[in-house]
């Protein structure tokens, strides 16, 4: 029998401790990045004003939300103080330039100046990275945790960053209907591909370590529901299949079907990052 | 940079030292103040006896002077009712109008009958005091405290056989340790600070520790090899092992058997010594002139160690001989079924420590060849605390005795049974007599005479006791059946918790009723001041004086080679509100009573001030000047108090080699046959059958024995487990629980608010770990969350320290473990070892998952 | 320059707790959040059973990930090897406690020190407590290590299982009560290395 106690337990025993610094807050405020940069790019790209600005608010929102999170947010200066430090201090200088920057083009558009030209090929480049960058970073975060060896792992990066890309490509389909062959395609397949990675990762964590395998016992277990259920079935497989379905016969792919199709990944993401956190073990010290 | 951590500007930091009394051991520590508010308690460095160290309660508990809910004003009871769970309706009074209650029933208890007053506390330093005022007021019943369940038999052992109160290891020497239900070395027990230190150089230096205890205790996670056994059987046990070093083995020390015990005395058939006609001293065999003699005419290089002789025409053994017949009788095959350790073990255990003790071994100390035995036993409250308490101490014990490791190098010892105004005596038989300086109270040896009792703990009828306290519930609840001219009236009772220490809480709660007055000194409205009608703020020993030394050397100045070092407690602070250390108000109350002289009469008996520095017979004198004096007396006329002003600690010689192993030099002898226990035994059995009484007589013979407790025997009724109970290194005993810093270890710790319990036993009962339990014995429940675990012996179910308060103020405390002591039932004859007076603390209970 | 390290004997402690006592009072460490932990862990089964006692604190570690993971340089390494938190610089985002293989970080929830009614008899001390929000941990003493001193919990050891020291400098080098031993750092697999060894 294993016990597993809870982060931050008064209780002298060596065992395993499931983290409990992020939660379901840190969990949200990751989906908000991921969702925010994407719906952002991808507005962008199509040129969807409102899905722009909802970007931006996305982004905003989960800048606040981590502000919430932190103890002592007065010391966000030094953060910024030092931008090449950590992944997060790269993160709180480059989303915030993201936000600045996607606020800017907001107005511009507002303003009756949308980006055209050459300005838009360079501004896309720079937010098709900016977006890879944010929808990755808590990925990055967590990956570089040698404590938790749930996280510390290459494939949580790109876990996270398709999972946030998936989610906002959906979100953007459900309010903008884009029919175009090669569109439909785009979502499918980065489920698929998170699919297959969060598939290839939790087979990898089977032999990670014996904090690894406490990890996927919980995921088996304590939160099989919200993970095979929630996260993989209902957030994964659903709109893997109706998406795919739409992208075969575009006819039948009604703005219901878009919203279904969002509104399920949404929720796979929210409970994709809720579980990789909750299952995040320290190992025994001895 | 990371937070200052700097004093503050303009700050100084005052450091007083002084002496701990966060448990009894006396430790120098320095309390350490910042504009008067205490911040931090430090071990002295300078202190012998701790040498800088400070436990986890000694470092914690400064917090306690600024606890909340520290009690700062008198108060008085609003509610008439008494009872658990009722709330006493307390009202602040003013001193004056404290002293308005209580110095009038004072006064007419003492012209009606003295001995109605009862005092009770746990202050070691500050008996003296208490008992001088007890013998200025007229009682007898001034001793109420803690012994229901502490050391009563182990004491009693080592007074007859050490001349000493207290027992201890030559950690420093000794290679084979066995610990019998004790802690000592680690944390708990005499000494700690300093045993500790030792205990753990000596595992680090390779000595063999095992540990016989039930419950695998922190001590027992330190040995080498923990046996645990059946509680309360431990007699059995070490019969079965001095049966195998004496007949299977013949592994014991010929030559301390012969000089320094009565193994070598001749035994008669009825038991007695054959004794010289002459001189009336008991006889030895003398092989060289193949004729008897009285003991001390023969060269005891020829007296003979076994064997049997005629002597006047009558058949005599040797003692020695009549101990190892009787012994065959405890085998060990007969010990595994009583104890549950296996017989292998028992006689691996035997060979062990045999071996390992070296017997013949000397070792050259300051040019003295002295016997060298590094093994020794050591047991206290585990193995003593049950019905045959005394014997059952003795016969573990008798390890020791048969290797002749007592007070030498590497060995058991005395603590201090020679010092340097105190040295045992010799009687007519040889047999060695502690010095009363050590000793502290009655002397089991020689036996008193038994008569009706005239005292609540009815200590008459235990004549061979060194004190009864655990009875004090047994004569209060009872007086007219044990023929008390006179009942309980008033109640001075502080430092001390009878609400939790003892037995039942409800039980324990009917006999305090029964006093018209209860005084209590506190400071926290603990259970037992629950019950009180007056309470009176008491100082903290941070914030009050004591007699001088703090440390007694009976038992918290380190035995063995070393200095005589004495403490001094002197306050670091002021105490706050209204608060008075409850020594100076005794002083006070003597004083309105009118009997100031008879106070500095009766101290004077005990205190050891010289003739130079004598009280005013008449006159009011604070403990600090009694302290000065005393000081004087001890360290010599030139002692100020500025000697005390960097370190508590005062040395004043280096032992002689007498005093660090008396054992080599004292004469008396120690006995391995109590002859004295047959005309006791015979003597009371006349007492108790004139008053109709019934009595247990069974250890009042001259053979140790083993005599089982009472709930061992196996009811199919359901209370399958038998309880065990030990002392947690951070808890002391049930004060402790109110410090948040301390209560948060107890929260952390797996094994401190916890009920422990084997798995095999949990399966039967269908139970699982963290489960909330109902624990019940015959006599009393309380609730507990289960542990389950390999740690405890299947057949007990292992309740750690004095827990489970429920006092109304004390939020910290309140409802945090189990009690243990609220599962036993109230002393009776059946509980009761009738040689110490210890109370058994074995029960057997039932436990149910709580829905 | 020095680089400091401590050595804890498992075969001496005795689980007596009188460091996480010692820890408490010279920190002022708010409620139920230690520097220094004695953890236990039982092996084998009745009557083969015991304890084993595991006095756990920042390991200090050479190589320590909590460091780089902080957004704000607010954890960093002095020069004589201790691992400190500048608690003024410090955001409380929770990076470095998810870091630290050890679970030795805490975040301050609650700053109170001393009684939950509020009363901080304790908080106007000779030592400032942890503010509100941030990290914090075990600093190895290190403003009694500035005055030459050993840490509160190596001074207060009854058993003297923790030895402090530099690890090639002073009078008895740390490394020199090594000698016949087997040194372990706790989970050597992490790559931190350990400053604190333990010694069975
Ligand atoms: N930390 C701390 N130290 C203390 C105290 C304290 O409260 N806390 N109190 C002081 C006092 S007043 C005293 S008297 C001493 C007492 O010091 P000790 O007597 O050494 O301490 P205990 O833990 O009471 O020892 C009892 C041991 O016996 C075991 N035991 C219980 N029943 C049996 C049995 O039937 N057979 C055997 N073989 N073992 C059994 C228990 O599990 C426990 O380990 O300690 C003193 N020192
Ligand atoms: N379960 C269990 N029972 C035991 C023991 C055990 O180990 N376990 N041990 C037994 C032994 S060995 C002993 S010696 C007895 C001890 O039992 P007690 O004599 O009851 O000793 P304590 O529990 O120390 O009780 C001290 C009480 O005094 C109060 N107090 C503390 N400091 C002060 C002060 O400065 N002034 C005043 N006026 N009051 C103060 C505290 O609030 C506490 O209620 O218990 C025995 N009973
Ligand atoms: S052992 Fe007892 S006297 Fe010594 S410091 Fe600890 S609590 Fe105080
Ligand atoms: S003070 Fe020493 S012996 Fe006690 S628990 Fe801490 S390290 Fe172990
Ligand atoms: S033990 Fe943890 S907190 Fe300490 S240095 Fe190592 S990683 Fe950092
Ligand atoms: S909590 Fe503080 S110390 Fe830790 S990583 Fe964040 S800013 Fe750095
Ligand atoms: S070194 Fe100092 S801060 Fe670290 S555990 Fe020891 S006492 Fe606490
Ligand atoms: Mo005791």
């Amino acid at each position: 029998m294993t016990h597993i106690f809870r982060q931050g337990d008064v209780d002298f025993s060596v065992g395993y401790k499931v983290q409990t610094t992020w939660g379901f807050q840190e969990g949200l405020t990751f989906v908000l990045e991921g969702l925010g940069a994407t719906l952002f790019f991808v507005a962008l790209l199509a040129g969807h004003l409102v899905g722009m600005a909802l970007g931006v608010v996305v982004l905003g929102a989960s800048g606040v939300l981590l502000m919430m999170h932190l103890g002592r947010p007065k010391n966000m200066i030094y953060v910024m103080a030092n931008f090449r430090h950590s992944w997060m201090s790269r993160g709180a200088v480059l989303i915030p330039t993201f936000i600045g920057l996607g606020a800017l083009v907001v107005v511009a558009d507002l303003a009756g100046a949308p980006l055209t030209g050459g300005v838009r090929i360079a501004a896309l480049v720079v937010f098709l990275l900016l977006t890879l960058f944010t929808a990755m970073k808590s990925g990055l975060v967590l990956s570089t945790f040698p404590a938790i060896a749930f996280w510390n792992g290459g494939l949580l990066p790109v876990i996270f960053g398709l999972s946030g890309l998936s989610a906002g490509v959906a979100i953007f389909g459900a309010f903008d209907d884009f029919v175009t062959a090669l569109w439909s395609w785009v979502g499918p397949a980065l489920t698929a591909a998170l699919l297959v990675t969060l598939a290839i990762h939790l087979i990898t964590m089977r032999n990670a370590g014996r904090a690894a395998k406490v990890s996927m016992g919980l995921i088996g277990a304590r939160h099989a529901l919200p993970f095979y259920g929630g996260a993989v079935g209902v957030g994964l497989a659903l709109p893997l299949v109706l998406g795919i379905y739409a992208a075969i016969v575009p006819g039948e792919a009604t703005t219901w079907l878009w919203i279904v199709i969002a509104v399920a990944r949404l929720a796979g993401d929210i409970l994709l990052r809720d579980v990789l956190l909750k299952v995040g073990v320290f190992d025994k010290v001895r | 940079m990371q937070s200052e951590k700097i004093e503050k500007q303009g700050d100084t930091l005052t450091s007083t030292p002084t002496v701990c009394l966060g448990c009894y051991n006396s430790c120098g520590v320095k309390v350490q103040s910042v504009n008067g508010k205490v911040v931090d308690v430090i071990g002295d460095k300078e202190a012998v006896n701790s040498r800088g160290y400070i436990c986890a309660k000694g470092r914690a508990r400064f917090l306690d002077l600024y606890d909340p809910e520290r009690v700062l004003y008198p108060l008085k009871r609003g509610n008439p009712e008494k009872g658990i769970g009722v709330d006493p309706q307390w009202q602040r009074i003013s001193w004056e109008e404290a002293f308005d209650v209580i110095i009038p029933k004072l006064k007419a208890v003492r012209e009606k009958d003295p001995r109605g007053l009862v005092i009770s506390h746990f202050d070691l330093p500050a008996y003296g005091i208490s008992n001088a005022f007890g013998a200025a007021f007229g009682t007898n019943n001034m001793t109420w405290n803690r012994a229901d369940y502490c050391g009563a038999a182990p004491h009693w052992v080592h007074l007859i056989t050490n001349a000493s109160f207290n027992g201890e290891i030559d950690f420093k020497e000794c290679k084979y340790i066995l610990l019998w239900g004790t802690q000592l070395g680690h944390l708990a027990e005499t000494i700690p600070l300093l045993s500790a230190d030792e205990m753990a150089e000596a595992r680090r230096k390779g000595a063999k520790l095992v540990v016989i205890d039930p419950f695998c205790t922190n001590t027992a996670a330190k040995a080498d090899e923990w046996v645990p056994i059946k509680p309360g059987t431990d007699g059995a046990m070490a019969l079965a092992m001095a049966n195998i070093m004496i007949n299977d083995l013949g592994l014991y020390d010929r030559d301390f058997l012969a000089r320094r015990t009565n193994a070598v005395y001749l035994v008669k058939a009825d038991g007695h010594f054959m004794r010289d006609a002459a001189t009336g001293k008991p006889m030895v065999w003398d092989g060289a002139a193949s004729a008897p003699g009285p003991f001390d005419a023969v060269d005891p290089g020829n007296a003979a160690l076994a064997g049997t002789f005629e002597v006047d025409g009558e058949t005599c053994r040797t003692a020695f001989t009549a101990l190892a017949d009787h012994l065959r009788q405890f085998d060990a095959a007969w010990a595994e079924k009583i104890t549950t350790v296996p017989a292998a073990i028992m006689r691996r255990l035997a060979e062990e420590f045999a071996t390992a003790a070296r017997i013949g071994a000397t070792v050259e100390i300051d040019g003295q060849t002295l016997p060298f035995r590094p093994a020794a036993v050591h047991f206290k409250r585990g193995s003593g605390a049950h019905k045959g308490g005394a014997l059952s101490s003795f016969a573990v014990h008798m390890l020791n005795i048969l290797v002749g490791n007592l007070d030498v190098p590497g060995g058991q010892r005395g603590v201090n049974p020679l010092g340097p105004f105190w040295q045992p005596d010799v009687d007519d038989d040889g047999m060695i007599i502690v010095a009363q300086h050590i000793a502290k109270y009655f002397k089991p040896y020689p036996a008193r005479k038994a008569t009706p009792p005239e005292s609540l703990d009815l200590h008459e009828l235990l004549p061979v006791s060194l004190f009864t306290r655990g009875l004090y519930p047994l004569g209060i609840d009872n007086p007219e059946k044990f023929g008390l001219p006179y009942k309980p009236e008033v109640l001075l009772i502080g430092r001390t918790n009878p609400m939790m220490n003892s037995h039942n809480a409800e039980a324990m709660g009917e006999t305090l009723k029964k006093f018209d007055l209860q005084v209590s000194f506190a400071t926290f409205i603990d259970e037992t001041a629950e019950f009180a009608d007056i309470i009176l703020p008491d100082a903290h020993d941070f914030e009050r004086w004591d007699l001088f030394p703090a440390n007694d050397p009976y038992a918290f100045i380190a035995p063995g080679p070393g200095q005589w070092y004495w403490h001094m407690r002197q306050p670091s602070l002021e105490g706050p509100g209204e608060t008075r250390a409850w020594t100076e108000v005794y002083i006070d109350i003597m004083e309105r009573l009118g009997l100031i002289e008879e106070f500095n009469h009766a101290g004077a008996a005990t205190w050891k001030i010289s003739e130079k520095h004598q009280l005013d017979p008449g006159k009011r004198h604070a403990v600090k000047d009694i302290a000065e004096r005393q000081a004087k007396t001890l360290i010599g006329d030139d002692f100020t108090f500025d000697d005390v002003a960097r370190t508590s600690c005062l040395i004043t010689r280096d032992k002689t080699i007498e005093e660090a192993f008396p054992g080599a030099f004292v004469a008396g002898r120690l006995p391995i046959y109590l002859e004295f226990l047959i005309d006791a035994g015979k003597d009371l059995a006349g007492v108790v059958k004139e008053m109709g009484l019934e009595w247990d007589l069974r250890p009042y013979q001259p053979l140790v024995t083993y005599i089982p407790c009472l709930e061992h025997e196996h009811a199919e009724d359901g209370y399958d487990l038998l309880i065990v109970n030990f002392k947690l290194p951070f808890m002391n005993q049930s004060v402790s629980q109110q410090n948040i810093w301390l209560d948060e270890i107890g929260r952390a710790n797996p094994y401190t608010y916890n009920v422990m319990m084997h798995p095999s036993a949990a399966a039967r009962k269908g139970l699982k770990d963290g489960d909330r339990v109902l624990v019940e014995s015959h006599h009393g429940k309380d609730e507990g969350t289960l542990k389950v675990t390999e740690i405890v012996h299947p057949e007990c179910l292992g309740i750690p320290g004095m827990l489970g308060h429920w006092a109304r103020n004390l939020h910290v405390a309140a409802k945090k473990g189990t009690s243990f002591n609220t599962l036993l039932p109230p002393p009776s004859i059946d509980r009761i070892d009738t040689l110490s007076g210890q109370v058994d603390t074995c029960a057997r209970v039932r436990v149910t998952k709580l829905s | 320059m020095a680089k400091y390290g401590m050595i804890i004997d498992l075969q001496k402690c005795i689980g007596c707790n009188a460091c996480t006592v010692a820890c408490k009072v010279e920190h002022n460490t708010p409620n139920d959040i230690h520097y220094t932990q004695v953890l236990e862990y039982e092996s084998g089964e009745f009557p083969n059973a015991s304890r084993t006692f595991l006095p756990t604190l920042c390991n200090h570690c050479e190589n320590p990930p909590c460091v780089p993971v902080c957004p704000t340089k607010a954890s960093y390494v002095r020069e004589d090897g201790i691992v400190l938190i500048d608690h003024d610089r410090c955001i409380g985002c929770g990076a470095c406690i998810l870091a630290c293989p050890y679970d030795q970080r805490t975040k301050v929830e609650d700053e109170r020190t001393v009684f939950p009614d509020g009363l901080t008899a304790f908080m106007n001390n000779a030592h400032a407590a942890p503010p509100k929000g941030v990290a914090t941990k075990c600093d190895f003493c290190y403003h009694r290590v500035d005055r030459g001193d050993v840490p509160a919990c190596v001074e207060t050891c009854p058993t003297r299982a923790r030895i402090f020291g530099a690890w090639n400098e002073g009078e008895t080098p740390l490394r020199e009560h090594l000698a016949g031993h087997n040194p372990q750092g706790l989970l050597p697999e992490k790559g931190t290395e350990p400053n604190v060894v333990y010694i069975d």
